[in-house]
């Protein structure tokens, strides 16, 4: 008698539990689907659309960048006045445009912390924000391309990312078309010429610490100056073991300056072991 | 075809890499990332379909279980030895029994633990061959170590027990405890080495974080940022757990029994089996803590799935059960004061103890984001309400669980006063210094809290650790000051057995409870990883790499809970049943 | 309550408060979070 009453008052105990489970809002949450991000035609409002999807879906922006104060939140805020006035700040050294700013804060986001949401203890100089195009967010460039147009449309601007090309495949990065560079003038430094072609995206350069690329360390003395030319120029004609061809631009030859090709040379010449 | 194909890697590798990795297992072999295999990333339909069979019901219900039943087999030794050792300071008689009563129930546990590890070794390798490749590819020669630890555990075990008689007396009852406390490493040792794969699934360290392929040691895998916080979790978890069950078993015999000796008897295990239990219960929350706070620090992505994102009500749930849990113990020892005279003086204050409870079970229930229909958002205006919103946020639920743990600590505290009346001079400045401690204490963990609202985010989060320093010294001060209090102090008679029948339910709710919240945590450990095997590595694509809904979830803990509960009666039916004996009824009874 | 407990009270209560108030303070600093004497944020 002992034993049933004891089974029954434990039964009915787990059913409580079990039954407050099956009260609270019921959620699945399917895996992302392994397609690729959808490519061929589309026009800027479907690419903003698709970009707006991202941000609240598979890029998972909206788990932190929302009213609860663990960043800042894009959706409310005015996008307009936050990105004139980062832009316009002398003490902020990043790219001067809208859509590279964006870019920058996607892939590198401790480039620049908004003060007050550094990580803990590092006075704001490291963002807890992971890198969106690395695991596990792992968006493809089409993707971070549709959700800089959906903030710059979201900040009244009119978006100044290239639609995505009918390629089955993600393309490779590209640097920013039809952009306010057309027409700037040639970066007059090494760190603007790095920041201009996004050369720390995918090498770890200037504290990025990105690693698409191969680590450009000693690379003075391994190719020399010669040698470092060529791999720019013409980036498949030796492919660094480990690594793929045809990520790295094609097309540094015909959009860089020769200036701004020794300027980068120059810099890498001097990168220490 | 292809999953046969997958075996076949497996053997293969398992065979090539074992025999040299024995030797190199503790060794550094770091080489260049490019030259090394990366981790596989099998695609959907890699997966071995075997039946209709659900292969992540499967894994899930035998890792489960395996982990009860281990978590059991873990704590009764630690306790055993820990009573054992009372028995010998105090020199009542009582503790080393109990020690001895608990290791019986312990003998038939295990092998059953054993027999459900090695399922879930054969479920893993059969359905997930990719991954358990790759985790024999990381850690090597370690899974040879986790079996010789195994025998060296069946070992220590069978030792222990059967000797405890032979070793009873004097030096050879030294022996017998350095035994247990050989038994207790070498256990513990298990768990952590278990403990290493688990938390490199979610937190990889010691492998190329692009590729995936094994750059680091076996130590620095093992030595990923979340082993030791997990070490620290479960086996404060253990202690817990072990004692509510052994608890719960205690509350049966007392139930069932009639002779009042063997009700006392068993009144007094119940006792100090629960407070086992809470003791290793109070530090949980602060090692789940760290727990959370060492995930965040690793992946803010990881960090807010759990309790920002599709995870989150999970966390409500757990509330639940806390205080489900803290309103049993509670209770058990109110009911407990009235063994003593002086103890029925201390009931007055239960009631405000259980305001406190029951307040602080109800701000930790209480979610930040409602469960509304639009119509109802657009009446409240949001979905959060204006006045109890803030109480879902992290300050309002620490300085609950705080004060809840203060206040459990009081509990304690009276019912180790109240077989004790104080006789030395130093009583009545201790007992000052004691309510100026739990005064001060209280507002500063009330202060913190209210602190978190009207600060930025990082000095919020940082409050907490205030809060549960405050909590700490309130009960080591309260424990050291008390101790030195009652030096000397008259003994009450404590009337063991004098225990209402429902008290005891509340010691079976706290076994009930603690399986299903370890069964919860569990689901919520492995769900972190969502759409990964092993973290940012190696993907899961396997059908079932999808999160399910909440009440799924539940409901699969459930049955799990209940097939856990019925090899428990069958575990201790098989203890008592080694001590019956049939009467012989060939010799006839003589009187006289 | 006798007039030993209620000195014992109040002396504690001024020791208790120093003890916590110091370890907040510490606690916080200790964290990298700069706190003043008012213990709110620097």
């Amino acid at each position: 008698m002992t034993f049933l009453r004891v089974m029954v008052f434990s039964v009915l105990t787990l059913l409580a539990f079990t039954g407050f489970a099956n009260l609270l809002p019921q959620v699945q949450s399917d895996a992302p689907s392994d397609e690729e991000a959808p490519t061929g035609a589309m026009d800027m409002p479907a690419f903003i659309a698709y970009g707006e999807s991202l941000f609240s879906g598979a890029g998972t922006c909206t788990l932190c960048h929302n009213d609860l104060g663990r960043a800042p939140d894009l959706l409310q805020m005015d996008l307009r006045a936050d990105f004139e006035e980062r832009l316009a700040d002398p003490k902020y050294g990043g790219p001067k445009d809208i859509e590279s700013y964006i870019r920058e804060s996607l892939v590198m986001p401790s480039a620049y912390v908004v003060p007050g949401f550094g990580k803990k203890g590092s006075n704001d100089t490291e963002s807890p924000m992971p890198a969106a195009n690395k695991p596990p967010i792992d968006l493809n460039d089409v993707q971070m391309d549709a959700i800089i147009a959906f903030l710059e449309d979201l900040a009244g601007y009119e978006p100044t990312v290239a639609l995505p090309s009918g390629e089955e495949t993600a393309p490779p990065p590209e640097p920013p078309a039809a952009t306010a560079d057309q027409g700037a003038p040639a970066a007059t430094t090494a760190e603007e010429a790095i920041d201009k072609y996004f050369c720390a995206a995918c090498h770890d350069l200037l504290g990025s610490e990105a690693d698409l690329g191969p680590d450009l360390r000693g690379i003075g003395a391994r190719l020399g100056e010669g040698g470092i030319m060529v791999a720019i120029l013409d980036p498949n004609a030796e492919i660094t073991e480990g690594y793929e061809p045809d990520i790295m631009p094609q097309d540094f030859a015909q959009q860089m300056s020769a200036s701004e090709l020794k300027l980068i040379t120059d810099y890498l010449m001097n990168l220490p072991e | 075809m292809r999953h046969q194909r997958s075996l076949a890697f497996v053997a293969l590798a398992a065979g090539a890499m074992l025999l040299p990795e024995i030797v190199r297992a503790a060794g550094d072999m770091a080489e260049a990332a490019a030259n090394l295999p990366p981790a596989p990333q099998p695609s959907r339909a890699d997966y071995p379909q075997i039946g209709g069979l659900s292969a992540r019901t499967v894994a899930w219900g035998l890792a489960q279980m395996h982990l009860f039943l281990a978590a059991f087999v873990l704590a009764v030794p630690l306790f055993a030895i820990a009573t054992e050792f009372m028995g010998q300071v105090t020199g009542d008689r009582r503790f080393d029994d109990m020690a001895h009563e608990f290791m019986k129930i312990t003998m038939a546990a295990y092998s059953l633990t054993a027999l459900v590890g090695g399922s879930l070794a054969l479920a893993l390798f059969l359905f997930y061959p990719q991954l358990m490749g790759y985790l024999l590819q990381v850690f090597r020669g370690q899974v040879l170590i986790y079996a010789a630890l195994f025998l060296l555990e069946s070992v220590t075990l069978y030792i222990y027990y059967y000797s405890w008689d032979a070793l009873r007396y004097g030096n050879r009852k030294w022996v017998h405890m350095s035994i247990g406390l050989g038994l207790n490493t070498v256990g513990l040792t298990l768990m952590f080495v278990a403990n290493a794969w688990a938390t490199f699934m979610m937190s990889p360290a010691g492998v190329d974080f692009t590729t995936g392929a094994v750059t680091g040691s076996v130590w620095e895998a093992t030595r990923n940022p979340l082993w030791n916080p997990l070490n620290l979790h479960r086996f404060l978890a253990n202690i817990a757990y072990g004692g509510a069950i052994v608890g719960g078993y205690a509350a049966y015999m007392f139930l069932a029994e009639k002779d009042p000796v063997k009700k006392a008897h068993y009144d007094w295990m119940g006792y100090t089996s629960n407070f086992i239990a809470i003791l290793g219960f109070l530090p949980l929350p602060f090692a789940g803590y760290w727990l959370m706070a060492e995930i965040y620090a690793y992946s803010q992505q990881m960090g807010i799935t759990a309790m920002g994102g599709i995870l989150a009500w999970l966390f409500i749930i757990q509330a639940v059960l806390i205080g489900t849990i803290m309103l049993a113990a509670n209770y058990y020892l109110w009911s407990g004061l009235m063994r003593t005279e002086r103890g029925a003086a201390y009931g007055k204050y239960v009631k405000y103890i259980m305001v406190v409870i029951l307040g602080g079970f109800l701000v930790w229930v209480t979610p930040h984001s409602l469960i509304l229909t639009p119509q109802e958002i657009q009446y409240l205006g949001g979905t959060q309400h204006k006045l109890l919103g803030p109480l879902g946020i992290m300050p309002a639920k620490n300085t609950a669980v705080n004060l809840m743990l203060v206040f459990t600590f009081l509990s304690f505290q009276m019912f180790y006063r109240s077989s004790r009346k104080p006789t030395n001079k130093f009583a009545d400045i201790g007992n000052g210094l004691i309510i100026a401690l739990y005064v001060i204490g209280i507002i500063n963990i009330v202060g913190a809290g209210i602190y978190g609202y009207i600060t930025p985010t990082v000095y919020k989060v940082g409050a907490s650790v205030p809060q549960v320093i405050s909590t700490l010294t309130i009960i080591v001060g309260a424990v050291i000051i008390d101790l030195f209090r009652l030096r000397g102090a008259e003994p009450e008679k404590v009337h063991w057995g004098r225990m209402t029948e429902r008290s005891q339910y509340a010691l079976f709710v706290l076994p009930v409870a603690f399986t299903w919240l370890m069964g919860l945590m569990g689901y919520i450990r492995s769900s972190l990883r969502t759409n990964w095997h092993v973290y940012t590595i190696m993907k899961d694509n396997s059908p079932e790499a999808y999160i399910p809904t909440i009440g799924q979830a539940g409901n699969t803990i459930t049955v799990i809970t209940l097939v856990f509960m019925a090899i428990m009666v069958f575990v201790f039916w098989l203890s008592r049943l080694g001590t019956t004996r049939q009467k012989d009824p060939s010799v006839r009874e003589t009187i006289g | 309550m006798n007039t030993k407990q209620i000195l014992a009270i109040l002396i504690g209560l001024a020791l208790w408060a120093a003890y916590f108030y110091a370890m907040d303070r510490y606690i916080m600093n200790a964290q990298g979070l700069p706190v003043g004497y008012d213990l709110m944020p620097l």
